[in-house]
């Protein structure tokens, strides 16, 4: 009876990617729709199923956990995470589903972070001449970019192949060839940008600073002060002021900011107005990802190339 | 019916006010205790994410340096994800020809710099020489081989470990006008360069 026991404790304790449990299905939870495009592509082939954390009907900035929510997160095996504030409401989550054997994983842990708002500081080639900063935020959005998502499937694909180490080559191929498809979109992105050397631009959410900063754009001014957040009536004069200053002829904006604001900012400026997707509601798909990516770029190379006036 | 008084003895107790140096003492444990438990505090607060190393004379954070070396840092960090994807079970590092082929920025789609591939016994180089006539930085992606590490090794921003499980040394550079000496590939600090690092604390891996 004792031996059985004692069997049974170790059975129990046999970790995930045991070979006990490589015949099972495993389940990886996500936070966002990037993430979960690449764990989708990431487990191609394998025994993994991608279970989306918030509903798609659901909106990550404004999510309020239903019992249905938790009840799904209750078998995940491993939970993709932003960690830099987008989700930081799964750790409440994790802890009300009782789960207490899903392994989190961080893609951003590793990547290079930009300060909030660094477009509103002005700086030329070397170092920053601003005075070091005691507190600093940075920039969440490391997901709206082609860079930051090589980096972070690189990352999920190393998390997941310890995790269950006899998909590893599965997981490793599956990275590379979707890696490649990224890179690919950037390398054909670059090329049409070629001729257009520095663009300064603005943005009306502070979420686009990664992608732009892959073509070397620079984004001089940023019109919300915070995410959905609309600007008050002197903080849309001072920004429209900076944009007339810096003679910016393009505005990145986003779906979800008010369209009479995008109007005035059109003819207060004078610039041209391009909307962004942020990924951030919608159904859940293993392509979405590329999918919105490509029309970002293609809305960039509208923006600054085809459409491009002036000198 | 015992009265409240009785069995109750009287005493006098003289209570003296604290010296001055007594109670100055106090208010300085207490001042001491607060700033103790205050710092604790605060550490607790900051995340990982914006917990500050200290930096060595020869680096730069990477929030604090311009655009430019920003985004040629940001390629060179994930280029060096494939560089250790692509390095053979023969422990021949990739040339820029198979970085270019694979699209590994900022060797391939990034104008403005040539590249090339440096080896000197177990130091790594691929060093980016600004086109003449532009006043861009070069940029030095370093890796150093057969890294000593008794025991377990701490996996941070300047260490990784390759698929053979071996640790080298990494790190992305800088530098307005390098020198054409070989030794930028051994120690790029003693020719100038300025390294850029994230100075985050991480999580292991």
């Amino acid at each position: 009876m004792k031996t059985l026991a004692w069997l049974g404790v170790w059975v129990a304790m046999v970790p995930a990617g045991g070979p006990g449990q490589e015949a099972r299905r495993f389940k990886i939870g996500v936070t966002m729709h990037p993430s979960y495009s690449w764990v989708a592509n990431l487990v191609l082939g394998t025994p993994v199923e991608v279970v989306p954390v918030v509903g798609p009907e659901a909106e990550v900035h404004h999510f309020q956990p239903s019992p249905e929510d938790l009840k799904r997160m209750a078998d995940l095996d491993a939970i993709v995470v932003n960690g830099l504030g987008h989700d930081d409401f799964i750790g409440g989550m994790i802890e009300a589903s009782g789960n207490r054997k899903a392994k989190i994983i961080n893609p951003n842990t590793d990547l290079p972070l930009i300060p909030y708002a660094q477009g509103k500081s002005h700086t030329h080639g070397g170092e920053s001449k601003e005075a070091p900063r005691r507190s600093v935020a940075y920039n969440p959005h490391t997901f709206l970019s082609l860079l930051g998502a090589v980096q972070q499937v690189y990352a999920i694909e190393r998390a997941l192949s310890e995790l269950w180490p006899a998909q590893a080559e599965a997981f490793r191929a599956n990275a590379k060839r979707y890696a490649r498809r990224l890179r690919e979109l950037k390398a054909a992105t670059s090329a049409r940008l070629a001729g257009v050397g520095t663009a300064r631009v603005a943005t009306v959410h502070d979420g686009y600073c990664y992608l732009l900063q892959e073509f070397g754009i620079e984004v001089i001014a940023v019109i919300e002060p915070a995410h959905g957040v609309e600007p008050s009536a002197k903080e849309l004069a001072t920004t429209i002021e900076s944009i007339k200053a810096a003679g910016v002829g393009v505005v990145f904006s986003e779906l979800s900011f008010p369209q009479k604001l995008v109007e005035m900012i059109r003819k207060e400026t004078g610039a041209r107005v391009y909307t962004f997707d942020h990924m951030s509601s919608g159904a859940y798909a293993a392509d979405r990802f590329e999918t919105a990516m490509r029309a970002n770029v293609e809305t960039l190379v509208k923006a600054l190339v085809t459409e491009a006036k002036g000198p | 019916m015992e009265t409240m008084d009785q069995g109750m003895e009287i005493r006098t107790v003289e209570r003296r006010s604290p010296s001055a140096r007594r109670e100055t003492l106090w208010v300085g444990r207490g001042v001491v205790t607060v700033g103790i438990v205050s710092a604790l505090l605060a550490g607790l607060g900051r995340g990982s994410a914006d917990a500050d190393v200290p930096l060595g004379t020869y680096q730069v954070r990477f929030r604090d340096a311009s655009p430019e070396v920003q985004r040629m840092a940001r390629e060179l960090w994930a280029g060096l994800e494939d560089v250790i994807r692509l390095r053979t079970p023969k422990d021949e590092w990739p040339g820029i020809r198979a970085l270019e082929e694979d699209l590994v920025g900022p060797f391939a789609g990034i104008r403005g710099w040539t590249w090339e591939f440096r080896q000197r016994g177990p130091f790594i180089g691929y060093l980016g020489r600004p086109e003449p006539g532009t006043d861009h930085p070069a940029y030095l992606l370093h890796l150093q081989e057969n890294v000593p590490h008794p025991g377990r090794v701490a996996l941070d921003e300047f260490h990784r470990r390759l698929g053979d499980g071996t640790i080298v040394h990494v790190g992305v550079w800088f530098h307005r006008a390098p020198g054409p000496g070989p030794e930028a590939i051994r120690m790029p600090e003693r020719e100038g360069w300025t390294e850029v690092v994230q100075g985050r604390t991480r999580l292991e891996r």
